[in-house]
C-alpha cells in the first residue's frame, strides 16, 4: 500500500505528462507482482468492487467523529477521499500496514459488513496519504491525471514496445497481468491477441486549425461525412460473441441489449450510437436517456430506440481490415451494410464537395433532415489505413462553431475540492419581459468552466464585492440593468425542457468570454433562445 | 485554542460553520461575525 500510496501522491502533484509517465515506469519497474497489476488496474480504471460503497466510508468517518463537523468539513474538501483521509482520528494500536494485494483480495471475497469493519482497520493503521490512497482505490475513480492511454504508454515505456501492442492484447488480459508483465520484460512471449469479441483500439481524429491545415491540404486527398452528435461505439460479432464498446474501449453492451440483438453480421463496426425514431435522428438528449444505466426495460427501450450509424469496418468475418485504405473498407462496409437490409444499422453518408470552401459551405449550412443534428463534418483521407491514436494528418474534425449568447451572472456557488475557496459555479440568466412590459432575469443556465485561472480570480472578487444574499453555500449577486456582469456563454445545442424554468436547456454551456465592456441590460433575451429551438 | 481556552469566541473569517460547531464541541461559545470586506480581500 505504502509505494502505491506515494505513487498516487506524485503523481497528483505533478501536471507534467512525462514525469507522470517517469513515476509509472519506476513503479511498475521496481514492484513486484502481483501489486503493481493490481496498481495498473486501479489506474486504467478496471477496477470496482461491489462491496465498498463511498455509503459505507461516510458511515465510518460519521461513526468515528462529530457527522455535523464531518459534513462541513467534507463540503469544503469536496472530495470524499481527502476528507475522510485528513480528518479520521485513528485508534492507537499495533496495526499493520495491508498490501495492496491484501486489500485487493479482501475487497474482492469479503461480504458488505466484513468490508465495513476492514475499512477501519485499514483507515487506523495507514497514514493520511495512504488512507487517501486507499479510499481512492476503493470508490474508484483515482482522478490523478493518469488515463488509461497514459498507463498504457507507461507500460510500453517499460517493454519497449509501441503502445499499439499493448493495446492490441489488451482486451484478453485481466488484472493483476502476470502474463503482461512477464511479455514485457522478456520472460514470455506475447499474450495472444485472438479473444473473439475484443475491443480494437480506434483511431480518432484532430481538430483542423483552419487557417494552417486547408492551405496545405488537398481537398480531392479527402473524403467527408457529417460529424454526429452520438457516441462512438464499436461493435463486435466475433464467433458468437456480440459486443458493444465504448471508443475507451468499456463493454456497454448490458445497456442496449437492443442493439447488441441487433449486430448480425461477423465482423467489427466503426459507428455512432444514436437515437433514431421512424428514421429519422433524435437529439443528443435523448440519447443521454439511455446512457450510464446499468438496467434498462423495455420502455425505455422503446421510447429512445437506438440505432448505429456506420462509418468504418475494421473486420469482416475473421479477416483484419484495417491495413487497407479507408475507401477500400468504406467499400465493403457498404456491401455488408446493404447486406445487412437492418433498420437498426445504417451508413453515414459521404458528402461530396470539390472545395475546402465549398465544404465551409455545407457545414454552416446542412441540408434538411439528420443533417442539421450533426456537430460539424469529418475529414478522412481516402487512403488512410485504420491506425489506433490520434495519428496527424488522416483525420480531422471539423466542428461547427458554438452558439453564443451574452447573459448575466445572477448566483455564484462556492466550487469542490481545489476550487472551494472559489466561487466558481455560476448560474447565468437572461431577460424576459412580463405582460406589463416589465423586464425580469430568468435563469438559463450553469457554468463552471471556460474561464482562466486569473478570469476565476476576477469573478469571485466580483461575487465577493457584490453578494445580494447568502443561501449556504451560493451567493445571489448584483444582476440590474447598469450594473452586474456580462457572461459571453458558448453551448453547442439547445432543447426544450419542462425541467428548468425558461423553458429550454443547453447542452455543454461555458464560460466563453467575460463582458466587463457591455452593461447587463444589452444581455439577450430568451426570446433569442426560444427561436434557436425552431 | 486548547492553550487559550477562552470563554467566548468570535469568528471573523474561515469556514465559519465548521469552526462554530468544532468549538462546541469543545465547549466554547463561538459566533460568527459577518464583517464586511474581510473575507472578500482575498480568497482565503
Amino acid at each position: 500500500m505504502r509505494a502505491f500510496a506515494d505513487l498516487l501522491d506524485r503523481l497528483s502533484l505533478t501536471a507534467s505528462r512525462n514525469t507522470k509517465l517517469a513515476l509509472m515506469v519506476g513503479y511498475l519497474a521496481e514492484t513486484p507482482d502481483p501489486d503493481r497489476g493490481w496498481a495498473l488496474a486501479a489506474l486504467t480504471g478496471e477496477l470496482s468492487f461491489d462491496a465498498a460503497k463511498p455509503a459505507f466510508i461516510r458511515k465510518a468517518a460519521e461513526a468515528r467523529m462529530d457527522p455535523q463537523l464531518f459534513r462541513w468539513s467534507y463540503d469544503y474538501v469536496g472530495d470524499l477521499a481527502e476528507t475522510v483521509a485528513l480528518v479520521w482520528e485513528a485508534k492507537p494500536g499495533a496495526n499493520r500496514e495491508p498490501q495492496l494485494s491484501e486489500v485487493i483480495d479482501a475487497l474482492t471475497s469479503a461480504s458488505r459488513s466484513e468490508v465495513q469493519r476492514l475499512i477501519e482497520t485499514w483507515l487506523d493503521a495507514l497514514d493520511p496519504t495512504a488512507r487517501w490512497a486507499l479510499l481512492k482505490l476503493m470508490t474508484g475513480g483515482l482522478r490523478v491525471g493518469v488515463s488509461a492511454r497514459l498507463a498504457k504508454q507507461a507500460l510500453a515505456q517499460l517493454g519497449g514496445v509501441e503502445v499499439a501492442e499493448i493495446e492490441e492484447v489488451w482486451h484478453g488480459l485481466s488484472a493483476p497481468y502476470g502474463d503482461l508483465f512477464a511479455w514485457l520484460e522478456g520472460r514470455s512471449d506475447r499474450p495472444s491477441a485472438v479473444s473473439p469479441g475484443r475491443f480494437r483500439p480506434v483511431m480518432l481524429a484532430q481538430a483542423i486549425d483552419e487557417a494552417v491545415d486547408f492551405p496545405r491540404l488537398d481537398p480531392a486527398a479527402y473524403v467527408a461525412e457529417w460529424k454526429w452528435d452520438g457516441i462512438r461505439i464499436q461493435a463486435v460479432n466475433e464467433g458468437g460473441v456480440r459486443r458493444l464498446y465504448s471508443r475507451t474501449g468499456d463493454d456497454i453492451s448490458k445497456t442496449f441489449p437492443d442493439m447488441v440483438e441487433a449486430l448480425d453480421f461477423e465482423g467489427v463496426i466503426d459507428g455512432e450510437l444514436l437515437v433514431v425514431r421512424d428514421g429519422a435522428l433524435a437529439s443528443f438528449g435523448d440519447l443521454q436517456q439511455r446512457l450510464n444505466r446499468k438496467t434498462v426495460d423495455a420502455k425505455l427501450i422503446q421510447t429512445y430506440p437506438a440505432a448505429i450509424r456506420a462509418y468504418d469496418l475494421l473486420a469482416e468475418g475473421a479477416e483484419d481490415l484495417r491495413h487497407l485504405p479507408f475507401l477500400e473498407r468504406r467499400e465493403r462496409l457498404e456491401a455488408l451494410v446493404a447486406r445487412l437490409g437492418s433498420g437498426r444499422i445504417d451508413l453515414s453518408p459521404l458528402q461530396p464537395f470539390e472545395t475546402w470552401e465549398g465544404l465551409a459551405d455545407l457545414r454552416s449550412d446542412p441540408p434538411e433532415g439528420d443533417a442539421q443534428l450533426a456537430e460539424g463534418v469529418m475529414l478522412k483521407r481516402a487512403d488512410s489505413i485504420y491506425e489506433a491514436g490520434r495519428p496527424k494528418g488522416p483525420w480531422f474534425k471539423w466542428k461547427r462553431d458554438p452558439h453564443l449568447i451574452d447573459a448575466v451572472l445572477m448566483y455564484a456557488q462556492r466550487g469542490h475540492g481545489k476550487r472551494s475557496s472559489f466561487y466558481s459555479d455560476y448560474t447565468f440568466g437572461v431577460w424576459t419581459t412580463d405582460a406589463l412590459g416589465q423586464r425580469s432575469l430568468t435563469p438559463v443556465g450553469k457554468a463552471y468552466f471556460g474561464f482562466t485561472d486569473e478570469e476565476l480570480k476576477q469573478i469571485d472578487k466580483f461575487v465577493r464585492d457584490n453578494t445580494v444574499e447568502r443561501f449556504g453555500p451560493v451567493r445571489s449577486v448584483r444582476a440590474e440593468p447598469h450594473f452586474g456582469l456580462v457572461l459571453e456563454v458558448a453551448f453547442e445545442g439547445l432543447q426544450r425542457s419542462t425541467r428548468h424554468k425558461s423553458g429550454v436547456a443547453m447542452r455543454f454551456p461555458r464560460v466563453h468570454r467575460l463582458r466587463w465592456d457591455k452593461s447587463p441590460g444589452e444581455a439577450d433575451e430568451l426570446t433569442t433562445l426560444q427561436r434557436m429551438l425552431d | 485554542m486548547d492553550e487559550l481556552r477562552p470563554g467566548e469566541l468570535w469568528i471573523t473569517h474561515g469556514r465559519e460553520e465548521a469552526l462554530t460547531r468544532w468549538s462546541q464541541l469543545h465547549g466554547v461559545e463561538a459566533r460568527a461575525l459577518a464583517l464586511v470586506g474581510y473575507e472578500d480581500e482575498d480568497a482565503e
